[in-house]
């Protein structure tokens, strides 16, 4: 029987448009899992699911502005989003994320009515917001590339210092750690991770993605190196079986990748809380 | 003046002030209690489970506001046991529940026909569909915020204030928690209707944050934010009538731009101070 | 003091946060070898005092410290819950001399492992920090410290609410690094252990009340210029209030989400 499902996962990746969503999305696997785990430990899931929301707006105005362009418009929506959350929530009085939440609230609104008053696009709005199989082109497979190859240099080269900011910021800045750059770094990275998965998984799940796979990662290692490689194999295991399942059922991928990645967390939860009580945290 | 009065000709046009109106008042008042005890992500988790919730219902035949108050009880619960464990904070679990939740719920919402514009209404909120039993529903949902802030108001501000002291003063906490999170689910399930799930957030963040920079006392806040709550609600849907923009968004960026109004307000008078 | 180069000298430094003056007209200097406690009250600009040796507050004034500077932070600071073990904090001492981007070799790690040796936490090298008590904790960030081979050590209140035992190897090895004419300077607001331990307490409340010896500081005169109500007469030997419950508000702002 489970050869039958691995021969049907297989076949699912036969036609070219399908491959490509395979390659694009293994190679985001990289990124969404190394800046993931970041987002994971230094709990920026808020803020990352602000981030990718926030670009909707832009992906609708650069589809139907050609000169700009879904990508220039998702990345300067995602500025504005990432300047905007960190300069009002220094205001002690609004504290909890709720100027992110309104932010993100209303990016999404503006999105809808730029879609549907100024530019009526051929794209379904739930490709936008959840991905689409048949939409990733190759110029997407070459950003991913792109990204994913500088992340593993950024990552690799900061490693450390991300470590000890994220532990100890107070010891971390007169060692040397320079973590005021550090987390500047790991903002613009999450920016760009957010706009280059958009194809696959949609603004409004693709936070799921960089959380998911790490938090699972989280449950199974007690270690922040090995860490970052464990989410990323997670995060690529479940791209792959939710392309497939996506195919399968005709459902926006996005949402069948994060259903995918959610249930795998809920097994690693379950396999945490019974085995053996050696190393908890 | 024609355009003041147009819209009210139409019954359509009257049931959706009227839903506007009461979720309006009772999102940003109850909205007030979300801001202050940080709990946005949680508004926004629990808004977009809401939709797994919603279509299990629909797939089993049950009534759909059990399946969300259903979904948003087990959101709550979920994030209560896993941020138990130190290895997550609230915000991580969060992160975890809401994909989890939304993927499933779209994912079969994508497997029932003409799932499109399905879609599109739980996304967005159909609030020119509403019918009677909706304005019943959200009366209902009114009077049981109403009642719940009268009689209880001043226990759950003591308890978004001062938990110590409320605790000290043997206060059931947890009967109040849940007291707050089944009526705020309440009001979410009212203005799934209106605004739709990925807006919920910004009717019961946006008129309490502005209420928040207007007033410095709790009640006078309260009543603001139920104020502006219902001016946004109308004030969409004349912007809504009169243009191609649909009602939810109309209300959410009206409410964005009161937002807008009031904190650059606050920031221009202290510059001039 | 004997011609030596100070190891701390603090000229006329004043902090201020907005328009609220936290730190007034500080200047001392410490030798090297010396084991330094800061006193006063809460409030009184203690931690402020080492965030600015640090370099990481703006200040007016002067500031000179032998480098290499080692920090020992509160263990409020720090966020227990990170996937680290203890070898792991303490080799992350090592990363300012290595180059941040070096991964540590083997024979750091075996470094790292004999300096836990010296603060008695050798058994629990592979445990995850979370699972650690707080002296337990404490003494793995000085371990830490301790890799860093500073000339300076800075520790902000390194012996409160830490059990017996760490107190006391933490203070052994407190004691060794002075022998080894490194200069430490801990903050603290347990009045009796600064008498036993230090060689000379500077007394703060925003100004530098008083700099000496125990003698010197030890008087009524003094500590209630420092103290001011909460000074305390008994026998005939003074005592001042300190209140252990300003590590609360450190606490409780966890877990913001």
């Amino acid at each position: 029987m489970s050869l039958t499902i691995v021969s049907g996962m297989l076949d699912a990746f036969d036609p070219p448009f399908m491959q490509r969503a395979l390659i694009a999305g293994l190679l985001l696997a990289v990124p969404l899992g190394l800046i993931g785990t970041w987002v994971m430990l230094r709990s920026l899931a808020f803020f990352s699911h602000a981030v990718g929301v926030g670009t909707f707006p832009g992906v609708v105005v650069g589809l139907g502005v050609p000169a700009i362009g879904p990508v220039v418009g998702a990345l300067a929506a995602a500025g504005v989003l990432t300047g905007a959350v960190v300069g009002l929530e220094r205001d002690e009085r609004v504290r909890g994320g709720a100027v992110t939440g309104l932010a993100l609230s209303t990016a999404m609104a503006l999105g809808a009515v730029l879609l549907t008053t100024t530019f009526g696009l051929a794209t379904p709005v739930e490709a936008i917001l959840f991905g689409s199989l048949l939409a990733i082109a190759d110029a997407d497979v070459i950003r991913s590339a792109v990204v994913a190859l500088v992340t593993v240099v950024v990552v690799g080269l900061c490693a450390q210092r991300l470590q000890s900011a994220t532990f100890d910021r107070s010891w971390s800045g007169p060692a040397g750690a320079r973590p005021r750059a550090v987390e500047a770094v790991l903002l613009g990275l999450i920016a760009g991770t957010v706009v280059v998965a958009l194809p696959v998984v949609g603004s409004l799940l693709v936070s799921g993605l960089l959380v998911l796979p790490a938090a699972t990662a989280r449950l199974l290692i007690t270690d922040v190196f090995p860490m970052l490689a464990v989410s990323v194999g997670l995060c690529a295991a479940e791209v792959v079986l939710g392309l497939a399942v996506a195919r399968e059922l005709d459902a926006p991928p996005g949402a069948v990748i994060c259903a995918a990645a959610g249930l795998v967390f809920a097994a690693a939860v379950l396999f945490d809380r019974v085995r053996p009580r050696g190393r908890a945290t | 003046m024609e355009w003041l009065t147009d819209p009210w000709s139409s019954g359509i046009m009257r049931r959706a002030f009227a839903e506007a109106i009461m979720m309006g008042a009772v999102t940003g008042a109850l909205g007030c209690f979300v801001l202050l005890r940080g709990l946005a992500f949680l508004g926004e988790s629990v808004a977009h489970t809401l939709i797994l919730g919603v279509v299990v219902a629909f797939l089993l035949g049950g009534p759909v506001a059990l399946g969300a108050v259903g979904a948003a009880a087990l959101t709550v619960a979920l994030s209560s046991a896993l941020t138990a464990d130190q290895r997550f904070s609230v915000d991580v679990s969060m992160g975890v529940l809401l994909p989890t939740f939304f993927g499933l719920g779209v994912t079969l919402i994508a497997l029932s026909e003409g799932y499109r514009s399905k879609l599109e209404g739980t996304l967005f909120g159909a609030i020119f569909a509403v019918t009677n039993l909706d304005l019943v529903l959200a009366a209902a949902a009114a009077v049981l915020a109403g009642a719940t802030l009268l009689f209880a108001g001043k226990e759950l501000a003591l308890v978004t204030f001062d938990r110590s002291m409320a605790q000290a003063m043997g206060y059931r906490m947890r009967l109040l928690d849940l007291l707050l999170f089944g009526v705020v689910t309440v009001a979410a399930v009212v203005a799934l209707r209106a605004v739709g799930n990925v807006l919920l957030t910004a009717m019961l963040l946006g008129p309490a944050l502005s209420a928040r920079l207007l007033t410095r006392t709790f009640w006078p806040m309260v009543a603001s934010a139920a104020a502006l709550g219902t001016l946004a609600g109308v004030l969409g849907l004349y912007w809504s009538w009169s243009s191609d923009v649909g009602g939810g968004p109309a209300i959410v960026l009206v409410v964005a731009g009161l937002f807008a109004v009031v904190a650059g307000g606050r920031a221009g008078a202290t510059l001039v101070r | 003091m004997s011609g030596s180069v100070a190891a701390i000298a603090v000229e006329r430094l004043s902090v201020a946060f907005g328009d609220r003056l936290v730190l007034e007209d500080v200047s001392f200097t410490v030798s090297p070898g010396a084991l330094v406690g800061v006193l006063g009250p809460n409030g009184a600009g203690k931690t402020t005092l080492l965030r600015a040796l640090l370099g990481e507050v703006t200040a007016d004034g002067r500031l000179t410290l032998a480098a290499p500077v080692a920090y020992v932070p509160q263990v409020s600071d720090v966020q227990a819950a990170f996937p680290i073990d203890a070898q792991g904090v303490v080799v992350m001492g090592l990363y300012p001399r290595l180059g941040w981007w070096r991964r540590p070799s083997r024979d750091d790690r075996r470094r790292a492992l004999a300096l836990l040796d010296q603060v008695g936490m050798a058994d629990r090298a592979r445990s995850p920090f979370g699972e650690l008590s707080g002296g337990q904790r404490q003494r793995v960030l000085l371990a830490r410290a301790l890799a860093q081979e500073g000339r300076v050590m800075l520790l902000d209140e390194p012996l409160s609410g830490v059990d017996t035992r760490s107190r006391a190897l933490m203070l052994e090895v407190l004691r060794q690094q002075c022998a080894e004419d490194r200069t430490v300077l801990m903050t603290t607001h347990d009045l009796a252990e600064a008498a036993r331990v230090c060689d000379r307490m500077l007394l703060l409340n925003r100004r530098l009340i008083a700099a000496g010896t125990t003698q010197e500081i030890f008087t009524e005169e003094v500590l209630r210029r420092a103290y001011g109500a909460d000074v305390l007469m008994l026998d005939g030997r003074v005592g001042a209030l300190d209140d252990p419950h300003h590590h609360t508000t450190t606490e409780r702002r966890r877990w913001n989400g």
